[in-house]
């Protein structure tokens, strides 16, 4: 057993969207569509004020809400921690949607990219995609801690997040080393010692859905 | 003397016409009856339930020959009362399906969603559609498009999802979708 999360340390991070662009890129989310979405907001008045900003992505909870909300048993929690949706099985009814207190959850829509032309992207056709890229016209999709970069060295035995190929796309490209990815079971993992060390705390811990994403507020 | 005999006969059949009258009022009015007696109370949803209840009536009667007469008489009846269903009743009834809201599965306004929250329960739009944009602070990804969606009109508001944990926490009214505890509170299975 693993349960694998990221830490986020809001006080490292620029609010560039490296992760945002990266996870779109990396994971076929069409436009008006985030996966990974980085909230900002100002606080204070002049000469007293600050930028904040949060990214958000599925906190892949472990106690996840749209679990009990699917009627149809379509999104699932693996070995490794990971909530995924099976997109044969959902029905679009958009349940998860409305129970996900993050808002992880949207809905593919489908259609062109850009009107008129197909981008060389969307041209590779399904079947040549990782199965968790084949999203379904009217049906849930949402951040699957990059799984398709990792899922297959974890179950060859390889601890996934040390090297690059195996670790998720938004923890790669962050320049300000804000994002963080490990096994938050493994207490040699240094995701935890940093977390305990900095009291990193998840977010909205009233829902109880205990998530695996953890965010480092104080410098 | 024919004449005098028919008198007597009237008579005779007059006296026996008001005993019989006197007695069946008695029996009437003596006898232990059961009464079923329907209390309607009028409400979007109510539970029908059957109970037994002793009542105790006094009779007071004035006989034809002007003796007042008390009596007391107790009877046992069965009582089927209709009652405003509470929050639990009516969870309880969408969950075994004695409701009908609908058989598809879709946040959809006019399915199965909505049936259940906005008509069933009766919770208004702005219970859950409170304003068209989200607090600067609120941790929503999807803040991007509910918000649009919101301004376009495609929804009445956008939905803080802190409205649903009362209902969907732990051992609240509705089915568990937060594993969030705040001491023993309601239980799905409450009735009254
Ligand atoms: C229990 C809370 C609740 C109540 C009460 C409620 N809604 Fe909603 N409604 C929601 C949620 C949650 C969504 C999804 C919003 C989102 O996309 O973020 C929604 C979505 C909608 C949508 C869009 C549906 C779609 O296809 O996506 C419409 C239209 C709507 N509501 C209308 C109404 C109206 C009209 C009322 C009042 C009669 C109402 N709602 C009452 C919770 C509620
Ligand atoms: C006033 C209490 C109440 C509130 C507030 C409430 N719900 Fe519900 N909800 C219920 C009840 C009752 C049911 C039906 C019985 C059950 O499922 O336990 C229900 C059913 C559901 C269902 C299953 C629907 C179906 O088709 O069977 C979902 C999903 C749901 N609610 C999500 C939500 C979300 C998301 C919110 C917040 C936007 C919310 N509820 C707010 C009481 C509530």
């Amino acid at each position: 057993m693993a349960k694998y999360g990221l830490l986020i340390d809001l006080s490292r991070c620029i609010g560039c969207r490296a992760c945002e662009a990266a996870c779109k890129v990396e994971n076929f989310v069409p436009p008006g569509k985030y996966w990974l979405y980085v909230l900002e907001w100002e606080m204070g008045e002049y000469p007293n004020v600050k930028r904040v900003f949060v990214p958000m992505n599925c906190m892949h909870c472990e106690n996840p809400a749209c679990i009990p909300a699917c009627p149809v048993n379509a999104i699932t929690k693996n070995e490794y921690g990971v909530v995924l949706v099976d997109y044969n099985k959902c029905i679009g009814c958009k349940y998860c949607v409305a129970a996900c207190p993050y808002g992880a959850i949207d809905i593919y829509e489908g259609g062109e990219w850009f009107p008129g032309s197909k981008t060389p992207y969307e041209l590779i056709p399904p079947e040549k995609r990782h199965p968790l890229h084949r999203f379904q016209k009217g049906k849930a999709f949402k951040c699957t801690l990059c799984y398709h970069r990792w899922g297959e060295a974890v179950e060859r035995g390889e601890k996934p997040g040390t090297r690059p190929e195996t670790t998720p796309a938004c923890v790669l490209v962050c320049p300000a080393g804000a994002r963080m990815f490990g096994d938050l079971e493994d207490p040699s993992d240094p995701i935890n010692s940093r977390i305990a060390e900095k009291r990193a705390i998840q977010l909205k811990k009233e829902f109880g859905t205990r998530p695996q994403v953890y965010y480092i507020t104080t410098g | 003397m024919s004449e005098a005999g028919g008198v007597g006969a009237w008579k005779i059949a007059t006296a026996v016409f008001v005993i019989l009258t006197i007695i069946s009022l008695g029996l009437y009015i003596l006898h232990p009856r059961t009464v079923t007696k329907t209390q309607v109370v009028t409400s979007p949803v109510t539970t029908t339930y059957t109970t037994t209840k002793t009542f105790t009536t006094t009779y007071t009667t004035i006989s034809p020959t002007t003796v007042t007469k008390e009596k007391t008489v107790t009877s046992v009846e069965t009582v089927t009362q209709t009652k405003t269903a509470s929050l639990a009743d009516l969870a309880r009834m969408i969950r075994e399906g004695q409701i009908d809201v609908g058989t598809e599965y879709s946040l959809e306004f006019g399915k199965r969603y909505h049936n259940i929250h906005a008509i069933v329960l009766g919770l208004s739009c702005n219970t859950c559609h409170q304003a068209k944009t989200y607090p600067a602070d609120y941790l929503y990804i999807r803040k991007y498009v509910a918000e649009k969606m919101a301004e376009e009109g495609e929804i009445p508001g956008v939905v803080d999802r802190g409205v649903c944990l009362g209902c969907h926490r732990s051992n609240g009214v509705a089915h568990e979708l937060y594993k969030a505890y705040y001491g023993p509170g309601l239980t799905s299975g409450a009735g009254g």
